[in-house]
């Protein structure tokens, strides 16, 4: 087996740890946490403590933590992660769902906030002495200290509900469902997405600028930048053709990890924007202690971390011939 | 270069095509015949014997018929207060043991087939199986069985007589199709695919659920009853209740069941939105435990001149009109005024800081100079209330009471916990007091359930253990007599007793006010399900639909 795939297979392996350990732990924090699942489910409904406790039996809740987590294996062996206690629907349909969203919504996010953060990074790295660039390296950190929900609120009161040019929340329009055609359904889809992705961008977007400012002082303080400047190269040019792409690198790991960061922690702006998201999704079934809804939803958050941490690192080795020699 | 240039283009491409679509291709109501309802919750299940959450009733009572509908104000004694649905007719047996209700030949499922007999039978037969495990199996408690005696009459039979008999079965059950469920296992009907797609035999069918987004129903053309005005009634999922507000001022939703906090004067300043004021069967309280065996609070409150004291402590008119403002009423009791039984003369335990200060001062609870607590046998008079996290109005008026209790010298230590550690701890009676929310229901007799004395492990929502024979008594008298004006009296008498023994501080009852788009004309909005006449709900002349 070449070294390339047998450190390719090496990641796998240790991402498929991480995930089961991830799992196991919130499998058995969950059960740590005061609250049966059932009992408050009862409590709203008015069950008896008879009908609880059969209910109890049913589902497997009566038997030893163990048995439940050997159980819970098995059954993600076999495919199946079980049904919500809330409302009884299989588990991989709900957070398969939702991470159509939190995906959509992560994607959406993280490419506004390499264009927004290399941009202004860059501009800002390599003309460290303009106004403007030190302007809107200003502006994005001062976005980057401002808390999530604020941003939010802040936007949604003012472009969604003052001026009305954008919804106030939701993933689509559900009438258009009926009277839109597939183009406005998707343009109906994107304009739901505007200020949920902008939000999480501006913060993200702000955090890359900063690194991208960096990456960039550095590099122009390197000989073979002095060397093409020497020889008459026009700075535009420099930048583009010999400053970027060594700059790249050191933003790779961020935004590799940007995604799966997203996928899973967007809860304040999911909730905000009502994006049905993972995050969300995992709030309320947290709070409503649906032991199955939990694992399923740490279980594909765990992998799509493990798969965008991968990813960074196949990206990096393929961006960086510097990784390379190091691994040949 | 081109990499960066192509990725700035793509970006601005999106958001143009975002930012131009069409304001008029979105937005409820801007579609004639959608009625959109916002809602901070899905709903749990659209078979009715599984739903537990007020969103899945919503849904349900629109799919499914019921034998009868109550009309508003709803009575619950007798058959006076209902009118035919699925049944034409009912007739009762000489000993009132038996009601045979006729169904509608016209009745017809979703699907096509005819709405028979052994539907109704099924369906009961569905909610009490201990498989189906149906958190409403005890509303049936004291029917014996449902028979068929034709393919379209029912016959209902009870092993006694009791005052809400026709009640009981017209009000709670809904009835589904057999010839669809008899074949589901009854322990993952959950599961099933009727679940999903459900059938009934409704003024609207089900047509699609998304879950945490939408769940949308078009309406029956070919309904016995008639089609309904609305074409579609759509319920938009937010993710909480301001989310949910926000979409009816925004225009994006037509209806909001309750409105709240400072979404309430926006509304009323809206020129497109109407607010409608409907009754409550909600009310709030400080529940004192009984049974406190540790801590600070333990036997506390076994006395009842303390319990009474702290309440005149309290001046409940201040804290409601502080934390509530004008949607809020100061509760009676563990009733609202809403309920026909109800004397909202009925004598209170009113507020008097002199009263409650001297009747501590005459239980040896003595103001200490310095601390300015209480004490009695060097022992504080000191407790914590537990108050769920996720209710802002309960944790003001958490803060509203301990700034009342302090100044008569009562250390009240406010604890906001997780909702899901609140009711742990309340079932567990690990708790001072807690600071609780319920819902009545419209029949009196549910009281005995809720804050009747504990039977083993079942304590409803009782969770101070209050335990008074003779309100427990007054309650089953009640409940089995049939004279109209008599059955009143002794709830009345028992209602007072609960009040006097004040196992609770009765904080507040708040004010269902609905946000309506003024294009829909509402009608029949119950305290017990407002709801329920949407089907006859319809637009009205054309107003303006645009954003104030």
């Amino acid at each position: 087996m070449s070294h390339q795939r047998s450190r390719i297979l090496s990641r796998v392996v240790h991402a498929a740890a991480v995930v089961t350990a991830s799992v196991t732990l919130t499998f058995f924090a969950m059960r740590l946490v005061p609250g049966d699942p059932l009992e408050l489910a009862a409590e709203r409904a008015g069950r008896t403590a008879s009908a609880t406790d059969a209910l109890r039996q049913q589902r497997g809740l009566n038997l030893p933590v163990s048995a439940q987590y050997v159980r819970y294996l098995s059954g993600i062996a076999r495919g199946d992660l079980g049904t919500s206690i809330g409302n009884g629907q299989r588990v991989e349909t709900l957070v398969a769902a939702a991470i159509r969203h939190s995906l959509l919504l992560g994607v959406a996010a993280t490419v506004l906030a390499t264009v927004l953060g290399v941009a202004v990074g860059s501009v800002e790295g390599w003309w460290a002495t303009s106004r403007a660039a030190r302007f809107s390296g200003d502006v994005l950190t001062a976005l980057y200290a401002i808390p999530e929900f604020v941003l939010a609120l802040a936007l949604m009161f003012t472009l969604a509900y003052t001026f009305g040019w954008f919804p106030v929340g939701g993933v689509h329009d559900p009438i258009l469902q009926y009277t839109g055609s597939a183009g406005d359904r998707l343009r109906d889809l994107l304009w739901h997405l505007v200020l949920p992705a902008v939000t999480l961008a501006l913060g993200w977007g702000a955090a890359i600028a900063r690194q991208q400012r960096r990456a960039v002082r550095d590099i122009v303080a390197e000989p073979f930048v002095r060397t093409a400047f020497a020889k008459g190269v026009p700075s535009t040019h420099v930048f583009l053709r010999h400053a970027l792409r060594p700059s790249l690198p050191a933003i790779v790991a961020s935004v590799g990890l940007m995604l799966p960061a997203l996928v899973g922690g967007a809860v304040v702006v999911e909730l905000i924007y009502s994006w049905p998201g993972v995050g969300s999704l995992l709030v309320q079934a947290i709070a409503a202690r649906d032991y199955a809804v939990v694992n399923g939803a740490m279980l594909v958050v765990g992998i799509v971390v493990a798969l965008g941490s991968l990813a960074a690192d196949v990206l990096l080795y393929w961006l960086d011939p510097r990784v390379r020699a190091a691994h040949a | 270069m081109r990499t960066t240039w192509t990725a700035i283009s793509l970006g601005c491409a999106f958001l143009s095509v975002a930012c131009s679509t069409p304001k008029d291709a979105t937005g409820a109501g801007s579609v004639s015949g959608v009625l959109t309802i916002s809602t901070p919750a899905d709903a749990d299940a659209l078979i009715p014997p599984l739903v537990a959450s007020t969103q899945g009733k919503q849904a349900v009572d629109l799919l499914f018929d019921m034998l009868a509908q109550p009309t508003a104000p709803i009575e619950t004694v007798g058959d006076n207060g209902f009118r035919p649905q699925l049944a034409t007719k009912w007739t009762w047996s000489a000993d009132s043991m038996s009601i045979a209700f006729d169904i509608d030949p016209r009745a017809r499922w979703h699907d096509g087939a005819p709405v028979r007999a052994r539907d109704v039978a099924f369906s009961y037969a569905l909610y009490v199986d201990p498989a189906v495990a149906s958190p409403q199996a005890s509303t049936f408690d004291g029917i014996d069985s449902v028979t068929v005696r034709d393919s379209l009459t029912a016959v209902v039979w009870w092993h006694a007589r009791h005052p809400e008999q026709f009640f009981q079965v017209a009000y709670n059950l809904s009835i589904m199709p057999a010839h669809l469920l008899d074949t589901v296992a009854r322990a993952t009907l959950a599961q099933s695919s009727f679940a999903s797609h459900p059938v009934g035999s409704g003024r609207y069918r089900f047509e699609q659920w998304t879950p945490r987004q939408a769940l949308v129903f078009a309406a029956d053309s070919a309904n016995y009853r008639g089609r309904p005005q609305y074409a579609r009634v759509l319920w938009s999922i937010a993710a909480d209740p301001n989310a949910a507000a926000l979409r009816v001022l925004a225009g994006e939703a037509d209806v909001l069941e309750s409105v709240r906090g400072d979404a309430y004067p926006r509304a009323r300043a809206a020129a497109n939105l109407q607010t409608v004021s409907y009754g409550s069967l909600d009310y709030a309280f400080m529940a004192f435990n009984f049974e406190r065996s540790a801590g600070a609070a333990r036997g506390l409150f076994t006395d009842r001149a303390l319990r009474v004291a702290l309440t005149q402590a309290v001046n409940r008119a201040a804290v409601v009109g502080n934390a509530l403002d004008s949607l809020g009423n100061v509760a009676l009791g563990p009733f609202t005024r809403a309920e026909p039984t109800v004397d909202t003369a009925m004598e209170q335990i009113a507020f008097d800081s002199a009263a409650a200060a001297r009747t501590l001062d005459s239980l040896g609870w003595r103001v200490d100079a310095k601390s300015g607590v209480r004490s009695k046998q060097g022992r504080p008079l000191q407790f914590e209330v537990l108050v769920p996290s996720s209710s802002a109005t309960r944790q003001r008026v958490a803060v509203l009471l301990q700034a009342q209790l302090r100044a008569l010298g009562v250390q009240l230590d406010v604890a906001p916990v997780e909702p899901g550690v609140f009711f742990a701890r309340l079932q567990k009676g690990d708790f001072d007091a807690a600071l609780n929310m319920w819902r009545s229901d419209p029949s009196p007799r549910a009281l005995r359930q809720v804050w009747g004395s504990p039977r083993g492990r079942d304590i409803g929502g009782n969770f101070g253990r209050y335990r008074s024979p003779t309100f427990d008594a007054l309650l089953d008298s009640a409940s089995r007599t049939f004279n109209a004006a008599d059955r009143t009296q002794i709830f009345r008498s028992a209602y007072q007793q609960i009040v006097s023994d004040a196992p609770a501080i009765w904080l507040y009852e708040p004010r269902n006010v609905a946000v309506i788009n003024r294009r829909v004309v509402p009608t029949g909005l119950r305290a017990d399900a407002w709801w329920a006449e949407i089907s006859s709900w319809h637009a009205g002349a054309s107003t303006s639909s645009s954003k104030p």
